[in-house]
């Protein structure tokens, strides 16, 4: 089912933002991937590292298999510190194990500090894309949010209605006792947790937090620091188009004079494993930069929520999520693509997300039932003949309709 | 007379200049003390948030603030003043690859002042400008990062539609001074750290 006209009309103009960048250097996705299959061939020796050096540091290490684990996690860290008011930032992970809800339902209020996830909270609407979430709201829409929620009077202006939150959310960044945070990257040679983005929340949050909780899935690993220069490098010219986010926070460990004085991290599993085991890890090499999602003229037309709330979105999505989390939703996910390599010619880590949909492809008409096949080459007989395509078709529907 | 300055120094200003920071270069630490004052005096400021006076770089800047009637406020955890808006730091490293700086060391609070401002004002010395990450952690010799923070410009929300709103949490103007080293108090063109 295609998106509604707001979100294709904002998935179009940000295909436009990403086609007017210059493209990435090229020796850039060969290096950037290489670092990360590095790491992905290994990955129970880095995360172990990761782990060690990490407590070493003074933090504290869990390890959450499913996002039904990860969420206990999160609030038992919560309520630890006996907070139920919680400040976190923006991260596809909160989405994937459904943190928000479950918080509410333990009685923990959790606060999106980063502006475009405050303005969905607002709106109550769905997430855009992994990096721009917010963008395809309407000024009008928003406006009318902001006035209602913060007894403010309506403006159409941009300017004005960031001013106006920024006057609400920056009081909750200086006084910020707890956050959870969402992690871009884990260094397993120091055990440092690194931060990315262009509006300084996650720095503010590492800085002001006492007590920071981390989450971070275990793929997201890099192995020392010269690999984490060049991912850095990559994420931010493929989500943004510079060659540095304008904000990198790096902590390693808490700190009693400043710094958070807590810091736990929490490692999600949550099918990472098994697509690891299914042999995905050149898609598991993915760093969320959402690049694919802008490129690919599918994603364009049906947006994120054609992909599942909880699941990841766009080509990196089709690939994974059917292994990742097998539902009947997630099945035919490797058919969300054209088939036209845009994904692929702009991925800053050189994954080859359509020869891996054209395997999933495969492996799914392997598995197909007796029925499914028998239709499929049908079709294919039927196709050349419209005469006898149609009427086909119309009698397909009628059966497929009283089954 | 325009001083020449090596491709590195070069590089890390059109970098930084690029994106909306502004930058100078001063060919003596007097001169970059005076001109400190005057943006100060512009700015119309009498409390700057800012580190320790003895970890500040320019010898006599505490002084000459002193005389201006501009104190410098440290960072205080749950007791930080939202209304401060000048912030005052020095910066462990710059990037020329990125045009960064790097925020780093054992100073208490070392990220504050150029991250709660709305016009951060942060001293590079030119010798402190590295080709890259790696360099200058290699000059460090130290294992990682540790606690750092790396700005490559103002901080910037484009959240509605794309519309670029500049100061969302943290400064709306970055403003580096670059100063030359203290041995000669003359300003460097040559950069001892090389690729």
């Amino acid at each position: 089912m295609p998106a509604d006209r707001p979100t294709r009309q904002a998935l179009y103009r940000l295909g436009q933002l990403v086609e007017r960048r210059s493209p990435l250097p090229p020796e850039l996705p060969p290096a950037a991937g290489q670092a990360r299959r590095r790491v992905l061939a290994e990955l129970e020796t880095y995360l172990n590292g990761f782990a060690t050096q990490a407590q070493a540091q003074g933090m504290r290490v869990w390890w959450a298999e499913d996002y039904q684990q990860a969420d206990r996690l999160v609030i038992e860290r919560i309520r630890e510190t006996g907070c139920t008011e919680v400040l976190r930032n923006h991260s596809p992970l909160f989405d994937e194990i459904a943190l928000d809800r479950a918080a509410a339902g333990n009685g923990i209020k959790l606060i999106p500090i980063h502006p475009g996830d405050h303005y969905l909270q607002l709106t109550g609407a769905s997430p855009l894309h992994p990096i721009w979430p917010s963008a395809h709201l309407g000024l009008r829409h928003l406006a009318t949010a902001m006035a209602k929620a913060w007894k403010v009077p309506p403006s159409f202006d941009p300017d004005l209605l960031a001013g106006t939150a920024r006057l609400r959310l920056r009081p909750l960044l200086l006084a910020v006792k707890v956050a959870v945070v969402g992690v871009h990257f884990a260094v397993a040679a120091d055990g440092s947790l690194v931060c990315l983005d262009n509006d300084g929340h996650n720095a503010h949050l590492m800085a002001l937090a006492e007590h920071l909780i981390c989450l971070i899935g275990i793929e997201q690993v890099v192995a020392d620091m010269a690999d984490l220069e060049l991912l850095i490098r990559a994420f931010s010219l493929a989500a943004w188009g510079q060659d540095q986010a304008h904000y990198v926070g790096v902590i390693a460990g808490p700190r009693m004079a400043d710094g958070p004085r807590c810091v736990d991290v929490i490692l999600l599993d949550n099918g990472r494993r098994r697509a690891l085991a299914a042999g995905l890890s050149v898609a598991l090499a993915c760093i969320g930069c959402g690049a694919c999602h802008a490129a690919c003229p599918v994603y364009r037309q049906v947006g994120a929520m054609a992909y599942g709330r909880h699941a990841r979105s766009g080509p990196i999505g089709a690939v994974l999520n059917p292994v990742m989390w097998p539902t009947r939703r997630t099945q035919d996910q490797p058919y969300l693509s054209s088939g036209c390599r845009a994904c692929a010619a702009v991925c800053p880590v050189g994954i080859d997300l359509p020869d891996l949909l054209a395997r999933q492809r495969r492996d799914l008409a392997a598995r197909a039932s007796w029925a499914e096949r028998l239709g499929f080459w049908l079709w294919q007989r039927l196709l050349p003949y419209p005469r006898l395509f149609i009427p086909a078709l119309r009698l397909a529907r009628r059966l497929l309709w009283r089954a | 007379m325009k001083a020449e300055f090596s491709p590195f120094v070069q590089r890390f200003m059109a970098l930084w200049q690029q994106r909306g920071g502004r930058i100078e270069v001063h060919e003596s630490q007097a001169a970059a003390r005076l001109s400190l004052l005057l943006t100060l005096r512009e700015l119309r400021v009498r409390e700057i948030l800012a580190w320790p006076p003895a970890a500040l770089l320019l010898p006599g800047l505490t002084e000459a603030l002193a005389d201006a009637g501009i104190a410098l406020i440290q960072p205080e955890r749950g007791r930080l003043r939202a209304e401060l808006t000048v912030g005052l730091t020095e910066a462990a490293a710059g990037l020329a690859a990125t045009g960064s700086l790097v925020l780093a060391g054992p100073v208490v609070d070392a990220w504050l002042p150029a991250l709660l401002p709305v016009y951060a004002l942060v001293f590079l010395p030119i010798p402190r400008l590295f080709s890259d990450l790696t360099a200058w952690q290699r000059a460090q010799k130290t294992e990682g990062l540790g606690r750092a923070l790396l700005i490559g410009g103002p901080s910037i929300s484009a959240d509605i539609e794309w519309h670029a709103h500049t100061g969302m949490f943290g400064p709306r103007q970055l403003h580096v001074v670059l100063l030359p080293p203290p041995e000669n108090g003359e300003l460097s063109t040559q950069v001892p750290h090389e690729a």
